[in-house]
């Protein structure tokens, strides 16, 4: 069977892949679908480690990620449509408002 | 058996590929395009892992329902500037520091989840084929996870409601609200209209 390095290695390279996206690029949803790479990442190492481990919990930890995460998408993307009426530009360096 | 290993790498690698496309690419299109492969191969490895029902959830919610919204929501907004991608990024300060913190982190969960393997047990089956098959995900969803279940329930209609109100215009006005800088947006090109019609 699969050795459970495997996903644990791919899911800590795809989170960091997320993490590095998140912070070196300016456009909102492109750091919006890094964000769900992190989320993949989280959800495939769950996966490997209860498949390892003989759980249920990891399965179903994933399904109420995966719940949050469509959440996450319906009101993050209406609030980019918001921006976008006030601004019409989605870089994130655009909105400074509370910058001192 | 040595097939099995090689085609969990095969997708894992097309997993880390298709997450540094959608960082690099300059379009966001061609980023969710990427994510879309990203997610079709995470469905794969969800399936060599013994679990098909959490692969074909995968697809429907990521690939159908979240990856469509993004794509509906580029083209709502019409991004008429050129992006920037990730260009120089090595020159810029604040991004060569994003770099080496992405670089530590990478290296920090490597070395937790190597040194982790070490005290983690045997495996006793090593698939989810017996605990994550539709049935026993459901009596585990209706029995002991009964009121997170609910709770996510309550969290999607809430989801729901906002982005109505979010995306709501104020009342009365029809077309002016959605451009209040009409001066500082890019005019499409003329030719655009009569073409489509043509």
């Amino acid at each position: 069977m699969i050795p459970v390095s495997y996903p644990l290695l791919i899911g800590a390279l795809l989170f960091s892949i997320g993490a590095f996206g998140v912070l070196v690029r300016r456009n909102a949803i492109i750091m919006f679908m890094c964000i769900e790479l992190m989320l993949n990442a989280v959800n495939l190492t769950l996966i490997g480690l209860s498949g390892h481990l003989q759980v249920v919990d990891g399965p179903i930890f994933v399904m109420f990620i995966m719940a949050v995460a469509a959440a996450e998408a319906a009101v993050g993307l209406a609030i980019f449509i918001a921006l976008y009426r006030r601004k019409a530009t989605i870089d994130v360096a655009n909105f400074n408002i509370l910058k001192g | 058996m040595i097939a099995y290993h090689l085609i969990y790498i095969f997708f894992g690698l097309g997993v880390l590929a298709g997450g540094v496309n959608v960082v690099a690419q300059k379009n966001p299109v061609n980023s969710a395009i990427s994510l879309l492969f990203t997610f079709m191969c995470v469905a794969a490895l969800y399936i060599l892992h013994g679990s098909p029902f959490l692969a074909m959830i995968q697809i429907i919610v990521y690939a159908g329902a979240i990856l469509i919204l993004v794509v509906f929501t580029i083209m709502l907004l019409a991004l008429r500037e050129p992006g920037q991608g990730l260009g120089k990024f090595w020159t810029m300060p604040q991004k060569l520091a994003a770099l080496i913190v992405g670089v530590a982190l990478a290296v920090e969960l490597v070395i937790v989840a190597v040194q982790g393997l070490g005290s983690l047990a045997a495996p006793a089956g090593a698939s989810l084929a017996e605990i994550a098959s539709p049935a026993t995900l459901g009596k585990a969803l209706f029995s002991k996870y009964l009121l997170p279940f609910e709770v996510a329930s309550v969290l999607l209609l809430v989801a729901i409601v906002g982005a109505v109100v979010l995306t709501r215009r104020p009342h009365g006005t029809a077309a002016a609200i959605d451009a209040p800088h009409a001066d500082e947006t890019i005019e499409p090109p003329a030719g655009d209209e009569q073409g489509g019609q043509a």
